[in-house]
Order: structure tokens, then C-alpha cells, then sequence
């Protein structure tokens, strides 16, 4: 068995998939709060005309925290022409609908309305936006803004997920670059999850890693077309460092700045600290070092081992004596079919 | 044309003795040579243009005895002996610096004219080399050509069939010499004896094998003597049956058919004998008193002479291949099989010939309605005389008997059907069938073709061609392909059923020669592990179709080069 099947197997345990049984209940719920917000709404004269899911639910790029909640991003949109000048009153509408469902600590945030499910270990996360031609607005206001505070903002929720999932760049085999590219931000979301503290680890945004890692990413196949998840991995964080995302502060300190690559364009890490900017980069230049050690060891179970060393107990390592798998007859993909182009 | 007078100052400027004279209307040059003690004379026409290593013939030739690598032309008023200094195509000249090319010319001739007057042993050595092409030279070519089909030259006495009259080509146009040990494919032996009826027996012949020869006369007039000679070199064993038994039937001709081994190999040469009434075999001085004698072209046609004269391999001969597809590739991969050398072919196909298959396939239209195993090996047969193939309209699946696999050295599949090659491998693991398997197919719009070879008990299976890149799970299409699955790559012409992959003949041709010499390069023990190889197309008609190709497409640089087919996450090898 090669260091690419250990790496599949640890992405298989990691990533967290909408349909994944551990994600059923927030499924549900998500479900289930939708319905009446769109009920809610529609009551009020703003029918949902369209909802969609944000966030990395919506790029596959989502994964099993160890301890912490799992995210809803559930986007609700209404029309243009029936949207109230005030946009806090169309967040208030859907801040009523959790706290009618029990939700204690039940919020509008400036861009969302935000609950947490405390027993389901669940966060959720609802923007609303108003659309006409396609193009979006974001209602911006909290629950006691002054009007010069609120507005209908010009966005772009659906660029980025599409920046996300664009595969043209990719020259020859592009769908299996991309999902290269989607297990090395989950492969990036588990080693910040496992390496920094939980406090610094929320600010080491999961949409920032995101974005440099789509940025940079440097796929790797060999000539048969065989992935190692590996190299990519050690090629795409190198590029990351070399990628001027850190602005040297002096004293070894670095503040990183990421941009978002749709509207608005804002820096994702405005206002982060110099302590998160220069953790961050120390502990990727540490990262990049060990996937180095990495490569040059030749000995599949010491690969494990150092790889255990950065992701965790779920990238595991096989016990010295165990052999690769003995079974008999080959076990197929999961597909049906596929379409084939061989011909004689 | 050179300058005669430079080139004469150019060669006497090297120490050539070499002078410039003029005979009807022509320019030459004489360069004079001490070889041993003897003055030898060479002759260089000047020409208008170099188009080859330029020539010296040699003056008097006789006076010094039969010289190897020299033929005497008899036709001209003047004997001159042409002496070969290599093959002249084998021989890049350079035309622009004709000086040079005529000095390094002469300095070959020269070089062989001394080895061959200073050196007995080696001259005679080189005249029993060249023994077939001396025999030439004294050779009647008006006469009518022998092909004999003879196998191991042992003595034995056979029937002369006369040529077809009005044939001047093709097997028609040679009188026919058929030994008992022929083995001449069925298709063949039925078209020759077929004919037989239009072939009146003309004479008898006898093959004579020699145990020792002489170098073969430079003159029409020393075949008497020669051949009297060639009688004291008959194997003892052999001299009884000639004089007591095969030398006695009376008849108008005789034809012997000498063999013998000279430096060259076995060689094989014909004399023919004519007589106004009938006698036995002429054996003594006396009894050729009635004949008159000539040598004749013989053209052996075994398959020791034929086949690696094209390049065919004998060892294959016996190698047992089952064929499974008779399409566009697995054609192709037929008649190359068949080139080789290999006879025992059997072709599993149940589709017919049609008229939609004409273009990239081998067959000619003859065979359209017939079955396309059977009109292969047919044509097979036809082609190559000593070829045992044959067809057979069972499937791959209808393939799955354990004890009729093992009967082959080598199955390849040319279906390109991944569904059933893969059934097949798994009923192969199953049933512990360890026969090599090759696997080949094509993909559409030019873009490549690919071929594996499954050895077992060798690292690597054909579901090494399978584990899927991505996940590395056993998938559903190779991951050799170079066009990425689950797109339409099928052209539909008329509704359901007449889809088909859009590539044209040099695809498939591409794709068969690859698998062809992958399978040799296996049964000639070249190839000892299991293995893969593929070659690479251009995308410009994908592109057109807006079709996807693989990153190991446009990563591939190895086309046609052998390379090992074990991926180590493949779980059935491991």
C-alpha cells in the first residue's frame, strides 16, 4: 500500500460530507429551520425565492472538528422588488424564528443572523440577501443599528463558491485536481485544528486557508496519473509561504493579509494580530519542514508516524509487522458504470 | 564529372600508379598494382555523376586465378572482372568531394584484391561464402525458375510440375519442386493442388545434399566437370540409393538440387538436364554424353529460407496464441502475429465482415458476410504459406474452460471491452488459470492506444490497469486511458446500435503493431515481467469534440516503450 492510500484514508476520516451520518442532525435541522423561515418570511410579504448553502458545505471542503460544532452556512434570499428598505427587519423576522425554536442565544450579527444548538454540538449561520438579475445584496445591520449603519451591500455570495470549485485552470484529468485541491484544504483545516490552540485556531479562518491554498495550489500527479496528495500538500504550503500573503513586522513577526478573490474584495484577515499572523507562519514553515522529512523517508510506517506527528490520531500508523492488505479479490469503486472510451 | 587529369594528379598524389587513357569516345583511368609479386591492373570509367561507391573493374581477371568478391563479365569484347567491395547501399557516398569518394573507393578494391590473391585460405573461405551468388553468374535465366519446397535438403527423388503457361508472376510462374516433408498451410497446399491439374509433370528431380563443395565455376563450360566433381562429395549413405535406385527412371529432363553447407549457411543450387531421348540420370562422363547441362535459378521456399529472410522468428513457430477479437486492432495484431513466424494462431470472434468495417480493416472484400475469425485466418493462410490459423465464432466470455486456456502460451484480447476483460481476469484469478494474458485497445479520436501484458506470478495484473488514480480502488476504466471517462466519445450515425468510436485504420494499425510486439517480445523471452505500453496521439480532433483528456496524457512521454505494469495499490496483486 502506498503513503497516497494513508493519505486517502485519513482524508475518508476527516472530511465531513452534507449526506455523512454525523452530520444527519444538523442536516435535519437545517431542514427543518428553513421551512419556517421561509414560512416566516412569506407571511411577511418576502417569499424565500431561492436558498443556498455557503461556506465549506458548499465546496466540499468541510471537516470533522474534534471537538468543536458543526457549521450551517444556509443562505435565504428574496426578491428585489418585495425586500424592505430596512434589511434588519427581514433579520429580525428570521431571528424570531429561532427564538421561537428555542435557540437561547439567538443573534443578528452585522452579516448574519447567528444560534447555536447546544445539544447538537450545531452553529448556524443564516445571511439574507435580496437578488435582481442576478445580482446580490446583503443585509448588513445589527439588531439596534442606526440606519446609517444598515444597508442592502453589494455581494457576491455565489463568486466565491464558484471560485472554489473552478476547475479550468487545470490542464488534463481537472475534476481529480480539484478534489486534490479540496483534500488539501482539508488536509490544511485538520493540522490548524490539531496545532493550534482553540483560541487561535478561530482565527485562523478556515475561508482564508481556503483561498491561499486555491491560490497556490500546486497539483501532483505522477505520469500514470497517480496522485500523492503529499507532494501537492508540500508544494502548495511552500508556495503559500513564498506567497507574500505575510508582511514582515520586524522581530520575526509577520501580520498575514489574504484578500478574498470576489466581491468584496475585503481582506479576510483585516485585523488580525501579529501573534496570529506570525504563529501562522512559523507553524507552516514547520509544517512545510516535517512534509520535507517526510518525502525523504522511504519507510512507509516512519512516513506514518511523522504524518501522525502533524494531523493527529486519525492519520493512522500502521504497526511495523502489519502487511498491506491480503484480500483475495479486488474490490471495485463504488460507481455502477462509467463511460469508457476503449475501443479495438 | 570530375576532371580526369585532377583526379589522375589527386591519385598519383596519394601513390597510386595511376595513368588517364580513351577508348571509344570514353574516359578511364588505369591504376597499375603490385599484389604479390603480380601486376594488377584496374580500370575506373569516369562518370557524369556519383550516385554510389564509385567502381574499378579488374583487368584480365583469369590471370590470377578465381578471386573472391570477383565476377566476370563475359558480355563485353574485353574480359573485366567486377569486384564487390560492399553492399553499395550500405555505403553513403559523398558526391560533393568526388576525389575522395573515388580515392576511398579504389583503396576498398584494392584492400580485397590483396586479401584475396595474398590470403588462399580466406579467398577460398569467401568463394564457398559467396557460393549462391558465383553459382549466379553461370546460371541459365531463360529457362523457367524451380521452387522447391523441401525442408531438409535429405536425398530424395520428386516430380517436377510444370509453370502455368501464360504465368509470369506469383507462384503460377515457377515450376514446382513439392518434397514429401513439406508443411505447407491448408489454404495454401488447396491453392497448389488445385492447380496441379494445369501443372504437367515435367521431369524428375533429385535433392542431392553434399557433404563438401567446391566453389562454384566462374564459366558455363566447367559445369561438366564441376558437377562430376560435386558426385565424390555424395554422403556414402546416400550414394547407393542415387546410383541403384533414384538415377534409374528414364526421362527428357532431370533436375538435381544440390545443398551443402558453406561459411554462409546451407546453401542450394540447381542443375538441369536435357536430353533429345529419354536416359536415366547422368552419373559418369560417359552417361553425360547425352545430356546437355545448365545451371537454373532455384528458389527455395521453406520456411527456414523464407521466414527469416523477412524477419520472422522460427522459434515461434510452435508458439500456441489464442486471439480473442478480429476488429480493426485485433486484425492487425493477426497479421503481424502471423509475420513473425507464429502458426498456431486461433482468432475468437462471432461478428461478420461488413461493408462499415471496410476501411479499417485488413481484410479485403472478399470476406464481407463471412464470419471475421474465419475470413482472418483464411487470409492468414494465404498470406503466409506455413500459417495454421483459424477462426472460431465463440466470445471471451464463451472463453471461460480452464483446460482449453491452458492449452495456449499466450491469449490476447482485442475487444475493447473493459466489462468483459474484467469478468475474464476474474474468472482467470478464480480458477487459477496462469496463462499470460495481453490486453489492447485503442481510444477514440487518435489520441493513443494501450496494451498490457499480465504474466502471472510476475508483479503487476491487468487490474493494476484499473485501480482507479483518484481513489485507488479497483475502477471501471483504465487508468492507462488518455481520454477521461464518462464522456459521449461515440459517433451515432443511424440511431441505436450503430454508435461507434470515431478513430481511423493507422489508430488501430498503431495500436496492433504496439500489442504485436509486446506479445513477441514475451514468447522470444524478452519481456519476463508483467508490463504495459501505450502511444500517444495528437488531441487535435478531441479538442474539436470538446473531449476531456487525462493529466497522464499530457504527461506522457514514453510511447511505445515497455514499462512495468505493477501498481502497488492494486489489492489483487498484493
Amino acid at each position: 500500500m502506498s503513503i497516497q492510500a494513508k493519505f486517502l484514508k485519513f482524508h475518508d476520516k476527516i472530511k465531513l460530507g452534507r449526506e455523512d451520518a454525523e452530520y444527519k442532525n444538523a442536516r435535519e435541522k437545517d431542514d427543518s429551520i428553513l421551512k419556517d423561515v421561509k414560512k416566516a418570511l412569506k407571511e411577511e410579504g418576502y417569499p424565500v425565492i431561492e436558498d443556498f448553502l455557503q461556506g465549506s458545505q458548499s465546496t466540499a471542503t468541510a471537516v470533522k472538528h474534534p471537538v468543536d460544532d458543526f457549521d450551517i452556512d444556509r443562505s435565504v434570499v428574496i426578491a428585489f422588488d418585495d425586500a424592505p428598505d430596512d434589511p434588519v427587519k427581514v433579520k429580525k423576522i428570521v431571528l424570531k424564528v429561532l427564538e421561537d425554536r428555542g435557540f437561547k442565544n439567538a443573534k443578528i450579527k452585522k452579516p448574519c443572523v447567528t444560534a447555536d444548538y447546544a445539544s447538537l454540538s450545531l452553529h448556524i449561520d443564516i445571511p439574507l440577501y435580496r437578488e435582481q438579475n442576478g445580482e446580490y445584496e446583503l443585509a448588513v445591520g445589527k439588531k439596534n443599528s442606526k440606519d446609517e449603519n444598515k444597508e442592502w451591500s453589494s455581494s457576491d455570495p455565489k463568486g466565491l463558491r464558484d471560485w472554489i470549485n473552478n476547475k479550468d485552470d487545470y490542464v488534463g484529468s481537472a475534476i481529480d485536481k480539484l478534489k486534490q485541491f479540496k483534500r488539501t484544504v482539508r488536509y490544511l483545516k485538520r493540522w490548524r485544528d490539531v496545532k493550534f490552540s482553540s483560541d487561535i485556531a478561530g482565527k485562523v479562518f478556515s475561508i482564508g486557508l481556503t483561498v491561499m491554498a486555491k491560490e497556490k495550489f500546486k497539483p501532483n500527479f505522477d505520469d500514470n496519473g497517480k496522485a500523492s496528495d503529499l507532494i501537492a500538500l508540500q508544494d502548495t504550503v511552500s508556495a503559500i509561504l513564498n506567497g507574500w500573503y505575510f508582511i514582515y513586522q520586524g522581530n520575526d513577526q509577520y501580520k498575514v493579509t489574504v484578500n478574498l478573490p470576489t466581491s468584496p474584495w475585503r481582506d479576510i484577515f483585516d485585523g488580525s494580530s501579529v501573534n496570529t499572523g506570525t504563529q501562522l507562519y512559523n507553524k507552516l514553515t514547520s509544517l512545510k519542514n516535517k512534509l520535507d522529512k517526510v518525502i525523504d523517508e522511504e519507510d512507509l510506517t516512519k512516513q506514518c508516524k511523522l504524518l501522525n506527528e502533524i494531523f493527529g490520531d486519525d492519520f493512522e500508523v500502521p504497526s511495523s509487522s502489519s502487511r498491506a492488505s491480503t484480500v483475495a479479490k479486488a474490490t471495485y469503486v463504488t460507481a455502477g458504470a462509467a463511460g469508457t472510451s476503449q475501443g479495438a | 564529372m570530375v576532371d580526369i587529369d585532377e583526379l589522375v594528379q589527386h591519385l598519383c598524389s596519394k601513390g597510386f600508379n595511376c595513368e588517364k587513357s580513351f577508348i571509344d569516345d570514353s574516359n578511364f583511368i588505369s591504376v597499375k598494382l603490385a599484389i604479390s609479386g603480380k601486376t594488377v591492373e584496374l580500370i575506373h570509367l569516369l562518370t557524369d555523376e556519383i550516385i554510389g561507391l564509385p567502381i574499378f573493374l579488374l583487368s584480365s581477371p583469369n590471370d590470377y586465378g578465381q578471386l573472391a568478391h570477383v565476377s566476370i563479365d563475359n558480355s563485353q569484347p574485353v574480359e573485366l572482372g567486377s569486384i564487390c567491395v560492399n553492399d553499395r547501399d550500405s555505403v553513403s557516398v559523398n558526391f560533393a568531394m568526388p576525389l575522395l569518394a573515388i580515392e576511398e573507393s579504389l583503396n576498398r578494391h584494392v584492400g580485397i584484391l590483396t586479401k584475396a590473391i595474398t590470403d588462399p585460405e580466406w579467398n577460398r573461405q569467401e568463394l564457398l561464402r559467396e557460393f549462391s551468388s558465383n553459382w549466379l553468374g553461370v546460371c541459365d535465366f531463360e529457362g523457367k525458375k524451380i521452387l522447391l519446397t523441401s525442408a531438409s535438403g535429405k536425398l530424395e527423388e520428386l516430380k517436377v510440375l510444370r509453370s502455368i503457361i501464360n504465368s509470369n508472376h506469383g507462384f503460377n510462374s515457377y515450376h514446382l519442386a513439392q518434397t514429401g516433408d513439406s508443411d505447407l498451410s491448408a489454404i495454401a497446399s488447396l491453392h497448389w493442388n488445385i492447380n496441379k491439374t494445369k501443372r504437367p509433370v515435367a521431369g524428375r528431380a533429385i535433392i542431392l545434399p553434399l557433404v563438401d563443395i567446391s566453389p562454384a565455376p566462374l564459366r558455363k563450360e566447367e559445369l561438366k566437370n564441376w558437377y562430376l566433381n560435386a558426385l565424390i562429395n555424395v554422403k556414402p549413405e546416400d550414394e547407393k540409393l542415387l546410383y541403384e535406385q533414384y538415377g534409374r527412371w528414364s526421362s527428357l529432363e532431370y533436375w538435381i538440387i544440390f545443398n551443402a553447407v558453406v561459411p554462409s549457411g546451407k546453401t542450394w543450387f540447381c542443375l538441369h538436364f536435357q536430353a533429345r531421348k529419354k536416359h536415366s540420370l547422368p552419373l559418369t562422363a560417359e552417361q553425360l554424353e547425352h545430356w546437355k547441362i545448365k545451371a537454373i535459378p532455384l528458389r527455395l521456399f521453406n520456411k527456414e529460407n523464407v521466414l527469416p529472410r523477412g524477419g520472422a522468428n522460427l522459434d515461434l513457430t510452435y508458439r500456441r496464441v489464442a486471439l480473442i477479437g478480429a476488429g480493426s486492432v485485433g486484425g492487425e495484431v493477426a497479421h503481424k502475429l502471423s509475420s513473425a513466424g507464429i502458426q498456431h494462431l486461433k482468432i475468437f470472434d462471432p461478428d461478420y465482415y461488413s461493408i462499415d468495417n471496410l476501411y479499417r480493416h485488413i481484410l479485403p472484400e472478399e470476406y464481407l458476410g463471412t464470419p471475421k475469425s474465419y475470413g482472418l485466418g483464411w487470409q492468414l493462410q494465404r498470406q503466409f504459406l506455413w500459417s495454421q490459423a483459424k477462426g472460431s465464432p465463440r466470445t471471451l466470455l464463451d472463453l471461460r474452460k480452464r483446460q482449453e486456456l491452458l492449452s495456449y502460451d499466450l491469449i490476447i484480447i482485442a475487444i475493447g471491452s473493459p466489462t468483459h476483460e474484467r469478468l475474464f481476469k476474474e474468472y482467470l484469478i478464480d480458477n487459477d488459470v496462469d496463462v499470460p494474458v495481453i490486453n489492447t485497445w485503442l481510444e477514440g479520436f487518435g489520441v493513443g492506444g494501450h496494451a498490457t501484458l499480465d504474466i502471472p506470478d510476475s508483479k503487476g495484473c491487468l487490474l493494476c490497469a484499473y485501480v482507479c488514480q483518484e481513489t485507488l480502488a479497483i475502477g471501471l476504466n483504465s487508468n492507462l486511458n488518455f481520454i477521461e471517462a464518462n464522456q459521449n466519445v461515440t459517433t451515432n450515425l443511424a440511431g441505436c446500435g450503430e454508435q461507434f468510436i470515431s478513430y481511423g485504420a493507422m489508430c488501430s494499425a498503431q495500436t496492433a503493431i504496439m500489442a504485436s510486439d509486446l506479445a513477441i517480445k514475451y514468447l522470444e523471452n524478452k519481456v519476463t515481467t508483467s508490463s504495459k505500453v501505450s502511444w500517444k496521439g495528437s488531441d487535435l480532433d478531441a479538442n474539436d469534440n470538446n473531449i476531456q483528456l487525462t493529466h497522464r496524457y499530457y504527461q506522457f512521454s514514453d510511447s511505445l516503450q515497455i514499462k512495468p505494469l505493477y501498481d502497488e495499490d492494486c489489492d489483487a496483486c498484493s
